[in-house]
């Protein structure tokens, strides 16, 4: 069995969930076979819960934790706690729902920066240190945060760190009418994620990451790529531009597409059709910028129609 | 740059090297914005240039001459950089800032780009028929035809349709040059009251109704020796035959223009005014008892002087040339657009020459009777000297005549209508401007027997305390009668206006005037400085010296900041080798078909916009993706891969040329 027809297996149980958001859907794939982290931005009810829930069910063996994300949320929620045991004199290590394959922050938005940093070292260096004893995370370990970009009340909008560990912030956005009807009929009875059966396993998503690492990337577009992350530094209507792990992010992501479409190199299309992902959330506008309405995905697009590309 | 073959020469040298050299820079947005603000400036700067040395009128024609090589750095960014357009933004100060703005604040704004080149085409173009040698009849249609090459050998389609479209191009040049021709004319003569000035006639406003208006601009400028007082009147022609409407030379054998004679005295030339004077009268007419003044203004060919009624001599005018005629009317070629120098007067001659007996008694047989009429009634006849006469004459219309700008008096064209305007001034209403006084006085002279004439010129009235100098408008235009003083031999004026018209001029002391006042005296003043020998040469050489100052710093800048052009252009950071696969030769092809590829577009997306037009349309999704394997995967490529994308690529070019 083809890396790519794993790849398209897990993509079309997904697909068959979520739907009308193949783009969104492959692009979020992509992020997970990169061994980055997402965030989904969107309003409430486009599916991003069911995506992450279709994701985790259609990975045999991989294992699903949700950790609802509320004001008094504390790191050790999340990370795990040590528990004296007065059985065996000895503080015993209860692990958080960190330590899983697929974890599901629901509205990462609400906890305090405090519990939102504990996720920093996790999803930067896949492991955790409570205690001062530092355990290590598995090896799918794939983040997705959901937040609300309409509610502001009650929220903690996320620290610039924890947002630049994210390698790529989403939205999946209203579907078409007809898409809608059909999501309408598919859950007539029982919710279809419910009866979703696994189609890879764990080991072949490791694969498939593997696989990404190993797509052919090109000296001239890792030219580009710093090229394109280079050119919001400097940018008058950006006040904290991206960092070098955007770059790197946009790097991975790139080849883990590549792998979807069943490439084995990466073409300056695939970079940009991903670009505005990885780094407009990176990314902290000017004050004047912020206030005249323009978005910092827009920008991306402009400085990818500015910035020559290798022909 | 007709006319200028040296300049024009560089300037293609310097414009055409660009193809044949590797030299390039990276101009960005800012560097064009620094090309356009030297070249409006130094736009700004010739034109100012330019304009203090003629008029604004005669400027513009200048400047459109020079602005190819005033263009150049706009040009030499685009030529020279390694974009072939530039933004049009750069051009206008608000757009510039809007896009700053817009960039600061994240907004997205697309930036159009233009050719230069097609601009500066159009420029030099508008410059050659401009140019000093561009009034040929054979200019016009060598360009229509050295364009039609040019545009032949570019497109290289449709002969007939270019011809066509050129004939019009050339009927409508013919036309645009004819009526620019003429617009300039108009233009300058509305500007200029002076250059319509012809020596030998002179139209009035006596029979004709209306308000006299004249221009509150100063005309010359007067400055007496000290303790002497100036000449009341300065003339600038005479005329002896009164018409309907107009004063005219009469006879036309007389109008010829003469050199003057010049004389060398205490090694200094003047310019003797009267002609033809024996040794003696030379010398009396540079003496140095006789008064003097200095006289100051703007002049260009043929501008008559304002000289008195018995100016002597001239000396310190820079000119090429200065001939009057037998009427005395003096004019002047001069070297530079501002003149000075010192006129010497009360030398007991006349400029002109003495009495014609049949024309300087002449009066149009209408007037006749009503004149006879009027010098019975003032007894002029039982006078028994001139002075008498004139002394009766002045004191008859100070008492009976008012002096008006608003004029009623009405008549036909024809002199043969009776009344005649003359009859109804002088027993009817009894009121009017100088130009009615004059001509009555002179015809009335006629009538008792006295040889006369009309002359025009200035009243000396105005004095600017400040700069110890009388000034002299154009609302000072007076008009007086000249007699002939047979006693003395020498013709004298005769002012019969009433003094009141001296109180009747409108008030010149606004802040507008005041303001061109001292502009043309700064312009004149400055003149005047650089065209003196010493100054000149200092100008020359701090001229040159900011120049070549500005060229030297914008050469250095260039000169570090240049590079070479690589083979391929690559963008920006990136050093290593760049692969050429066969498809690239499609790029000129597609070009033509889908315009200009954006810079962010990749190439395979963009040749993708062919396939609606493509009936291999399989081909073209191959060979894009040959193209992208061998362009961006670093694995080596099949051994067939290359072949199969240059027999792709040949099949989709000839598909693209059949259209």
């Amino acid at each position: 069995m083809s890396i790519s027809a794993t790849a398209h297996r897990l993509e079309a149980a997904v697909c068959s969930i979520v739907r009308g958001q193949p783009e969104v859907v492959r692009r979020v794939l992509a992020c997970m076979i990169s061994g980055g982290h997402v965030l989904l931005e969107d309003v409430p009810g486009t599916g991003k819960t069911t995506l992450a829930k279709a994701i985790s069910k259609a990975i045999g063996g991989a294992v699903f934790k949700r950790v609802q994300f509320t004001p008094d949320l504390l790191p050790s929620d999340i990370l795990g706690i040590s528990v004296f045991d007065p059985r065996s004199q000895e503080f015993r290590f209860h692990a958080g729902p960190v330590f899983t394959d697929i974890l599901l922050a629901d509205e990462i938005n609400r906890a305090s920066p405090r519990t939102q940093s504990a996720l920093l070292e996790a999803m930067g260096e896949r492991q955790a240190t409570i205690d001062g004893k530092r355990y290590d995370l598995d090896s799918i370990f794939f983040v997705i945060a959901t937040q609300n970009p309409v509610e502001f009340r009650g929220t903690y909008p996320l620290p610039e760190a924890q947002m630049d560990r994210f390698a790529m912030q989403c939205s999946l956005g209203y579907v078409s009418a007809a898409e809608e009807a059909a999501i309408l009929s598919d859950q007539a009875g029982t919710h279809p994620v419910d009866l979703l059966e696994p189609v890879v396993s764990r080991e072949e998503i490791l694969e498939l990451m593997a696989a990404a690492r190993r797509v052919r990337f090109s000296e001239e577009l890792r030219h580009y790529v710093v090229a394109l992350v280079g050119a919001t530094r400097g940018h008058p209507a950006i006040q904290l531009a991206a960092s070098p792990r955007a770059s790197l992010a946009l790097m991975k992501v790139s080849q883990a597409l590549a792998v979807f479409q069943g490439d084995d190199f990466v073409s300056p299309e695939l970079i940009q059709s991903v670009a505005a992902d990885v780094i407009a959330h990176r990314m902290v506008l000017a004050p004047e910028a912020k206030y005249s309405g323009a978005g910092a995905r827009q920008m991306i697009a402009d400085i990818i129609e500015q910035t020559p590309v290798p022909v | 740059m007709t006319g200028r073959p040296l300049t024009g020469i560089l300037l293609a040298f310097i414009v055409e090297s660009a193809h044949w050299t590797k030299l390039r820079w990276d101009f960005d947005e800012e560097d064009c914005g620094r090309a356009w603000q030297l070249t409006t400036i130094a736009i700004g700067l010739a034109s100012l240039l330019i304009y203090l040395d003629t008029s604004l009128i005669n400027a513009m024609p200048i400047v459109l001459t020079w602005l190819p090589p005033l263009l150049l750095p706009m040009q030499f960014v685009q030529s020279y950089g390694l974009k072939d357009s530039l933004p049009v933004n750069t051009f206008s100060f608000l757009a510039k800032h809007r896009r700053r703005r817009n960039l600061r604040l994240g907004l997205s704004g697309s930036v159009i780009h233009i050719n230069f080149g097609n601009l500066y085409f159009v420029t030099i173009l508008m410059g050659s028929t401009m140019g000093t040698d561009a009034n040929g009849w054979f200019f016009l249609p060598g360009i229509i035809v050295l364009t039609g090459w040019l545009l032949l050998s570019a497109s290289g389609s449709r002969p007939l349709a270019l011809f066509i479209a050129l004939s019009v191009a050339g009927c409508l040049a013919v036309a645009g040059q004819l009526g620019l021709n003429e617009l300039q004319t108009w233009l300058g003569n509305r500007a200029s009251g002076r250059s319509a000035f012809d020596p030998n006639s002179v139209s009035t406003m006596v029979g004709r109704p209306g308000t006299v208006a004249l221009s509150p601009d100063i005309v010359w400028r007067l400055r007496p020796a000290p303790n002497t007082s100036p000449p009341a009147l300065l003339r600038t022609a005479t005329y002896n035959n009164y018409g309907p409407s107009s004063w005219d030379c009469r006879p036309s054998t007389d109008k010829h223009f003469k050199d003057l004679d010049t004389r060398l005295f205490e090694n200094d030339p003047y310019f003797i005014l009267a002609q033809g004077t024996g040794e003696q009268a030379q010398l009396q007419a540079v003496g140095k008892n006789l008064p003097r003044f200095n006289l100051r203004g703007a002049a260009s060919a043929e501008t008559p002087l304002a000289l008195p009624g018995d100016g002597a001599s001239l000396r310190d005018f820079e000119l090429d040339g200065i001939e009057r005629n037998s009427f005395g009317t003096v004019r002047v070629f001069p070297k530079h657009s501002v003149i000075e120098g010192t006129v010497l007067w009360k030398g007991k001659t006349s400029p002109e020459n003495p009495p014609i007996s049949i024309a300087d008694l002449d009066i149009p047989i209408p007037e006749r009777e009503m004149l006879k009429g009027v010098v019975n009634e003032l007894h002029l006849d039982a006078a028994p000297t001139l002075e008498d006469k004139l002394a009766i004459i002045r004191t008859w219309f100070q008492r009976e005549f008012r002096y008006t700008r608003e004029l009623t008096i009405s008549s036909s064209g024809s002199v043969f209508t009776k009344p005649t305007a003359m009859a109804q001034f002088l027993t009817m209403s009894r009121a009017g401007h100088c130009e009615y006084f004059a001509s009555a006085a002179t015809l009335i002279l006629r009538e008792a027997g006295i040889p006369a004439r009309y002359a025009t010129g200035y009243a000396v009235m105005e004095r600017d305390a400040k700069h110890a100098e009388f000034v002299i408008r154009g609302i000072h235009g007076h008009a007086w009668c000249r007699v002939w003083d047979a006693a003395n031999s020498q013709w004298t004026d005769f002012d019969t206006t009433p003094g009141t018209w001296l109180e009747t001029l409108p008030p010149k002391d606004t802040l507008k005037q005041r303001f061109n006042d001292a502009v043309k005296r700064l312009r004149e003043d400055f003149f005047l400085w650089r065209n003196r020998p010493a100054n000149r040469l200092a100008v020359t050489l701090f001229m040159s010296a900011i120049g070549l100052g500005v060229l030297g710093f914008v050469l250095k800048r260039l000169w570090k900041s240049k590079r070479r052009l690589e083979a391929e252009k690559s963008f920006i950071g990136y050093e290593g080798p760049v692969i050429r696969t066969p498809l690239h030769a499609l790029e000129a092809q597609a070009e033509k078909r889908l315009g200009p590829r954006p810079p962010g577009l990749p190439f395979g997306t963009w040749l993708l916009r062919l396939r609606p037009g493509l009936r291999a349309s399989n081909a073209l999704d191959e060979a894009i993706e040959i193209h992208q394997r061998l362009r961006f995967d670093p694995a080596p490529p099949l051994p067939t891969e290359r072949e199969k994308l240059t027999e792709l690529a040949r099949q989709l070019e000839s598909e693209i040329k059949r259209g």
